[in-house]
Parts: structure tokens; sequence; C-alpha cells
């Protein structure tokens, strides 16, 4: 039901946007996150950092171990047929009114 | 409780529309929705009347402009929005995953217990009872309540799209996130500063609140049901899935981070305020994903963004969106941030992005689900038309003025000139303000009417025919 150029693109667009967008975050937040390591060494007052960092720290562990399932579930397999199937069932859907 | 693979290839096995989506409760949403709009305008034209010095309720305390600035704010976000948004999940979530929602008692029982709790809300701020949390004044004792809400609702949409088979479309990947960051959000911006941290910790707690209620309640509800309904009313599938799911894991990991852009120059540690630029930088490249998408989308069909009125409120959203996202890039410089921060610049940003965006896309679909759901066309297409136009062009003014006008008193400001100078030149935007805010104002209340006598007419003439499902019904 794919077609070849639309998942070929699919497939580069992806990693292209996943490069950009994730290889300056992880530089940043990883320097960032030395900073915050340094400040709550030298000084206590620095410490109260750690709420908001913790509760980030929290909730992307948990998005990193969703991600990782729902890869080892086959979701990124093949990207585009849950919008192909979407499509279907909504035809589906219309009609029968 | 049993799996269904994402495509049921027999007639038989295929569920009907009317066992899935509760129409009604759609309907009830939307009117909840208007009616809170409608209270919400009022206690904002009422704010900017003050503004301008012509406060025409003077000497009342329950009504003083304090309180209402505060139900104008909280009536569209939890009136408003997340009714209109519960609405519109109430016919997604049952066709996408072909299964009605948990319980149909239990979707009536939160309809019933969310109204209160936007009531309560709004009676207790007036009352003086509002918690000291921006965007979180719900007093504190509805908190529990309005928490338990959220999970109930958690649990009755959570529920079919937990049992759907396969890979998931991205809308049920943005719901389903959303589903559990509104309830986590709305616990950490409530609980945590009042009984947990206090200070610049609860200052910085605060700013991931403000933000990531926007980021994780509204706009993964709202790019939720534009995966949805753009493809629908194009006709095509998105241009790229794969791209669409960049968006969202891109949301997920690097919107929480961002709050403390809120908060830029105060008290906060600058690798926190720097760590915030820099993840809202990464976002903005997530931002060009996702509009490239949609743009890829329309591609060969541009036309239609003009003519079918449902993809005009959609696409005109996403014209709002990517200019918020352009002012967010300058507005996370600390350059521009010293010019801008405490000013209107902020207000016209604040507007744009709720009104132009969500509330937009939210029409959008009102639009479209409406007629379908009363099975006439509308009683005044025409009248569909005045909605559009006087609430984009209202909102284009009401923000343009006041994004200018911050502009004006940050340069006020940096000139060291006196307080009541920039008091001064900021009345002329403000007096304008009233007057675009009088046309969106306008604006709703003709939709209502339009709402209502289509309700009148479909029980007039019965089922007309079975309404479009392309959406041209409201297209004069
Ligand atoms: C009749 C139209 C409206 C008028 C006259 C109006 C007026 C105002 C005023 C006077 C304020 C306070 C600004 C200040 O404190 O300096 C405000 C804040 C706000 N309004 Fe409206 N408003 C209107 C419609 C809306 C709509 C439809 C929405 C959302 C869909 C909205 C969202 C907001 C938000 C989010 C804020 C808080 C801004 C901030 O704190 O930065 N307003 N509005």
């Amino acid at each position: 039901m794919t077609d070849e150029p639309a998942a070929y693109r699919t497939h580069w667009l992806t990693w292209l946007f996943a490069t950009l967008v994730l290889v300056p975050t992880i530089l940043g937040f990883a320097n960032k996150f030395l900073d915050l390591v340094l400040v709550v060494q030298g000084d206590e007052d620095g410490a109260f950092a750690v709420t908001p960092i913790v509760n980030y720290l929290l909730a992307t562990a948990g998005f990193l171990c969703l991600f990782v399932w729902t890869a080892t579930q086959g979701a990124f397999q093949n990207l585009d047929e849950p919008s192909h199937s979407m499509m279907e069932n909504e035809h589906r859907l219309d009609q029968q009114t | 409780m049993t799996a269904a693979p994402a495509v049921l290839n027999t007639d038989q096995d295929f569920p009907h529309h009317q066992e899935l989506v509760e129409e009604r409760l759609v309907l009830w949403y939307f009117i909840a929705a208007l009616t809170f709009m409608v209270v919400s305008m009022l206690a904002g034209i009422l704010m900017g009347l003050q503004l301008i010095r012509h406060n025409p309720l003077p000497a009342v305390e329950l009504l003083s402009p304090g309180r209402w600035r505060m139900v104008h704010t909280n009536a569209i976000a939890y009136g408003f929005l997340a009714n209109a948004f519960l609405g519109i999940m109430h016919w997604v979530v049952p066709r996408l995953t072909l299964r009605p929602c948990f319980s149909r008692s239990l979707s009536y029982a939160i309809f019933a217990a969310w109204q209160l709790v936007v009531l309560a809300t709004a009676v207790g701020i007036l009352l003086g009872q509002a918690q000291g949390v921006e965007w979180g004044e719900t007093p504190v004792w509805i908190d529990p309540v309005a928490l338990f809400g959220l999970l109930l609702v958690a649990i009755n949409f959570g529920t079919p799209i937990l049992q759907t088979r396969g890979p998931m479309y991205v809308t049920l990947w943005y719901y389903l996130a959303a589903l559990v960051w509104t309830f986590l959000t709305y616990a950490m911006g409530n609980f945590v500063p009042e009984y947990f941290v206090c200070g610049s910790s609860a200052g910085a707690v605060g700013g991931l609140f403000i933000h990531d209620l926007v980021g994780l309640f509204v706009t993964p509800l709202g790019w939720g049901m534009m995966y949805y309904f753009v493809p629908i009313l194009l006709k095509r599938p998105m241009w790229s899935h794969g791209l669409s799911l960049v968006g969202f894991w891109g949301l997920a990991f690097f919107y929480p981070l961002q709050g403390i852009h809120h908060f830029l120059y105060t008290p906060i540690p600058m690798f926190l305020q720097y760590g915030a630029v820099l993840s809202t930088i990464a976002l903005e490249m997530v931002v060009v994903t996702v509009i490239i998408n949609f743009l890829g989308t329309l591609h060969g069909t541009g036309g239609l963004a003009l003519t079918n009125l449902p993809l005009r409120y959609f696409y005109t959203g996403i014209l709002f969106y990517f200019l918020t996202c352009l002012q967010c890039a300058l507005q996370v410089t600390m350059t521009f941030q010293a010019l801008i921060h405490f000013t209107d610049w902020v207000v016209g940003h604040a507007h744009m992005v709720m009104f132009g965006v969500f509330s937009m896309w939210q029409f959008g679909a009102m639009t479209y689900l409406i007629p379908r759901i009363f099975k006439t066309d509308w009683y005044s297409p025409q009248w569909c038309e005045w909605h559009y136009w006087a609430s984009a062009g209202g909102l284009s003014v009401m923000a343009g003025d006041l994004i200018l006008a911050g502009l004006f008193q940050g340069w006020s400001w940096a000139a060291l000139q006196p307080w009541d100078a920039s008091i001064r030149l900021s009345i002329p935007f403000w007096s304008v303000r009233i007057v675009a805010g009088l046309a969106m104002f306008g604006a709703q209340i003709l939709f209502i009417v339009n709402f209502y006598l289509t309700w009148r007419k479909s029980l007039r003439v019965g089922p007309e025919r079975a309404v479009s499902p392309s959406g041209n019904s409201a297209t004069a």
C-alpha cells in the first residue's frame, strides 16, 4: 500500500530531523547537567535547582522507556502504515452513514 | 477487552459509528465550551476596560478587576479549551480505535463533574480564594477533585487507546501522552509549590507548570486533533507519518525542560535558564518538522484551504502557530527578553497562541462536526464565514496591537522614562484591544446563535441528508 518514494522520503526525513534535533540538545543538556552537578557540589543554595531537574529527568526516563518499548514492538517498522489504515477505517465508517 | 487489528476486514466485524460515538455528549461539551468562552470574554473585556480606566463596576470587591482577570484566564483554559477538546476527543478516539470510550455513564459523569469544577473555580476566585499559583488559581480545596476528574478522563479515553493493537496512529500517541501529562502537570503545579517547596524553587516549578500546561495539555490535544481532521478533510494521508512521530517524540523529550524560559533574568540559576533556552531551540526544530508535514499534506490542494471553511480554520491556526513560534525564537534570546519582559508583547503572544491557534482549530472542528451531528447543513453558512473573519481579523488586530504596545513599553522603560509615561503611551493600544475584543466577542455570539438555529432547523426538517464528510456544509 505504501508507495516507494513516500517510504524513502519518510525514512531520510525522519533521520535527518531526528539528528538535527537530538545532537545539539544532547550536547547542550549534558553540558548544563554538568553545571548543575558542579553547583550542587560547591554551593548549597544551588541545590534547590534539583527540583525542576529531577522532575525533568523522571519524565524523560519514563519517555525513554516508552520509546524503547515502542521500538521493540515494531512500531517504527512501517512508518506510514497507521496513516493508511486510519484513512481506510474512516472511509468505511463514513460509508455506513 | 479483546484486541482489535488496526483494520477490520469483514463488514460484520466492523463497528457502526452510532455504537462508537456518543454524539449528544459531543454537543454538550461544545455548548459548555462556548458558554465559558462568553464568560471569559466578558471578563477579558471588563479587565481591558479597567486598564483604560473605565471600570464599569468600581468599588464592588467581588467583581474587582484582579479577580476578573483570573476568571478570564481560568474560564478559557479549563472552561473553553478543555471542554472543547473533550468534546472533540469523544468523536475522534472511538473512531480511531474503533471502540467506544470505557463507559458511557462515566463519560456523562465526567462531563457534569468537570462543569462543577470550572464553576466552583470561578466562584472561588470571585470570593477571593484564589491559590497563589499562576494558571493554578483554582482554590486549593478543588485541586484534589480536579485531579481525580483528570484521572477518570485518562481511564475513560486511555482504555480504548491502550486496547488497540499494532502501530498506533500519531493522534493516539498525542492523546495518550496528553492524558498522562495533564494529570502529572496539574499535580506538579498545584501541589509542589503549595506544600513542598518555596521561594525561587517554587518559582522554577511554577515556570515548568505554566509552560507545561500549554505544551503538555493544550499542544498535544491540539496537534492530535489536527492529525485526524486535516487528512480526512483533504482525503489523503499525512505527507509523512514518520515525520509526525519525530514531532511527537521531540515534544515529549524537550518540552518539559522549557518552562524556565518564562523566568529569564530571575534569581533562578543561569544554567537552568540556559537549559531552557537550549531546549526551546531544539523544539523550534521539532515545530519545523510538524509544519513541513502539514504543508506537504496540503501540497497540490492548496485551494481547498481557502474554500473549505473547517480547513481554512485549521491552516489559519497553523499560520498563527508558525508566527508564535517565530516570536518564541526571538523571545528566548536574552537580548530580546530584556526588552519585552513584563510588557504587553507577552499578552499579545498569549492571545495569539490560545485564540489564534488552539481556539481556531477548535472552531474548525466545531464547524465541521456540528452539521454532521445534526445531519443538516448550517442554518447560515454566511454567518459561519462571518464567525471566521471576525475571529481571525479581531485576533490579528488584537495580537498585532499588543505586540507593538509591548515594544513601545519596553523601549520606554529602557529609556528610563517614568512609569506613568509608559502607561500613557499604552492607553491607545489598550483601547484598540477593546475594539478588537468586541469584534471577537460578537463573532462568538453569532456562532452560538447559528448553532442554536441549526439545532432548531434539524428538529424541523429532520435529517435532511447525510451531510458530506468533506465539511463543505459551512461554505457559503
Ligand atoms: C473579548 C476578547 C478578549 C479581551 C478583551 C481580552 C483581554 C485580556 C486582558 C485585558 C488580559 C490581561 C492582560 C494584562 O494583565 O495586562 C488578558 C489576558 C489573557 N487572555 Fe484575554 N482577552 C480576550 C479574549 C481572550 C481569549 C479568547 C483567550 C484565549 C483563547 C484569551 C487568553 C488570555 C490569556 C492566556 C491571558 C494571560 C496573558 C498573560 O498572562 O500573559 N483572551 N486578556
